[in-house]
């Protein structure tokens, strides 16, 4: 008796297709754009200070949305092993333990190293596996999966992997807690505004390191702004 | 929208609510750290599952919006956390039918071209998307909603408390579905 499904494919193609839709409403939507509009349809007031959705506790946690994002999209691409994919969800899972740490105001700084260098770690074996069998770094499926996906890079950027990795990347270390209420913080989120979701995630992993290591304790999170 | 809400959260939509409010040591998401992550991790899902119902990507993306907006104001009302995901569905595709009833569209058919592998060509893979979501919208509607909810991976268990069924109605309505969409996607010979 053959175990043959006659609808296995019927079902293969519709799970693929839908794969692949959320992979690409993944990468491009704004999600920041997206929670705003949320808030105004709502007819909310923005939250006060200090609640997650400003400062630097909300930067760091914008920078981890758009990483994950990316990473995401590395999993849904079909040329990465199982290997090198669960190095890439294990580094997706730290993330958001470093998310739900850094929201919960719960992030000190030796935390915050910790994670990251589990972040990184995965995601320099995964790079690894991935030249070694492949021949491809990380960022070259990212981009061949987006391309297959219809989604265009517009600029070159650093790895994924060096982003996490590198030192402290802002060249002006953040000083926290010194702005004022209601001053604002200049940073990159307003000019990408209009980017693709691979430039925020790119953008947003560029801050990654640097927002969390310019975590001093716990209550910083909360009064970055 | 609010009244659904209300409806919903009343109860009247059905059992998860009921669950909802059976399991009180569950909490809601917190606001707003945990709905920021609630709808990154839906947000892509549900706008599938709206456009599966025959909406088109704006009418989808615009009933997540409201859905979610409705989320935000009913955050202390719904404890479990369980309970987000089937909620959503129910207002997002109540917001497009909504929608729709005031507006009114005509739903384009799907051509009956077979399925072609779209692997590394974009626009083609649009195009397999699109018509894979006009065939699951070209279901009837009551194995539209099971069948949808059986791709994102629900159990037959939960699919019939989403939609208070039976679960032998559920398991009849994916074998429907699945003989319906064969037929859907398979060529007509020549006459």
């Amino acid at each position: 008796m053959s175990n043959h499904d006659p609808h296995e494919e019927m079902d293969e193609l519709v799970r693929e297709v839908r794969d692949r839709f959320l992979a690409r409403a993944d990468a491009e939507f704004d999600f920041e754009a997206g929670l705003a509009d949320i808030r105004a349809r709502a007819a909310l007031p923005r939250p006060p200070v200090g609640v997650g959705t400003t400062g630097v506790g909300a930067d760091l946690c914008a920078a981890i949305d758009a990483l994950a994002s990316i990473l995401a999209t590395a999993l849904q691409a079909s040329t990465v092993e199982e290997l090198a994919r669960s190095h890439v969800q294990r580094a997706r899972d730290v993330l958001f333990e470093l998310r739900r740490a850094a929201a919960a105001r719960t992030l000190a700084q030796l935390d915050a190293a910790r994670l990251l260098g589990t972040v990184s770690g995965n995601l320099a074996q995964a790079e690894r596996i991935l030249r070694e069998r492949h021949g491809m770094s990380l960022d070259d499926v990212i981009r061949h999966h987006l391309k297959d996906l219809g989604t265009c890079m517009s600029t070159p950027s650093p790895s994924c992997v060096s982003c996490v990795n590198r030192p402290p990347l802002d060249p002006t270390p953040l000083r926290l807690p010194l702005l004022p209420p209601g001053a604002t913080r200049p940073t990159s989120h307003g000019s990408s505004a209009r980017a693709t979701g691979h430039d925020r995630g790119r953008q947003a992993a560029a801050r990654l390191a640097g927002k969390a290591r310019g975590l001093e304790n716990p209550r910083e999170c909360a009064e970055g702004a | 929208m609010d009244e659904w809400v209300d409806e919903w959260v009343d109860g009247e939509v059905g059992q998860v609510s009921t669950v909802c409010r059976s399991e009180p040591a569950a909490v809601a998401p917190g606001f707003p750290e945990d709905f920021a992550a609630l709808y990154r991790e839906q947000r892509s899902a549900l706008v599938w599952y709206v456009r599966s119902q025959g909406a088109t990507e704006p009418e989808a993306c615009d009933a997540v919006q409201d859905a979610f907006a409705a989320a935000l104001r009913a955050a202390g009302r719904i404890r479990d956390r369980r309970a987000w995901p089937a909620w959503l569905r129910t207002v997002a595709v109540r917001s497009y039918l909504r929608s729709v009833s005031v507006h009114g569209r005509s739903r384009e058919g799907h051509d009956g071209r077979a399925l072609s592998a779209a692997a590394g060509d974009p626009a083609e893979a649009r195009r397999e998307e699109e018509f894979v979501l006009s065939v699951l919208a070209a279901l009837p509607a009551q194995q539209r909603r099971v069948f949808t909810l059986h791709y994102e991976g629900w159990s037959t268990a939960e699919i019939a408390v989403q939609l208070d069924m039976e679960r032998a109605a559920v398991r009849q309505n994916i074998a429907r579905a699945r003989r319906t969409l064969k037929a859907l996607v398979t060529p007509r010979e020549p006459g």
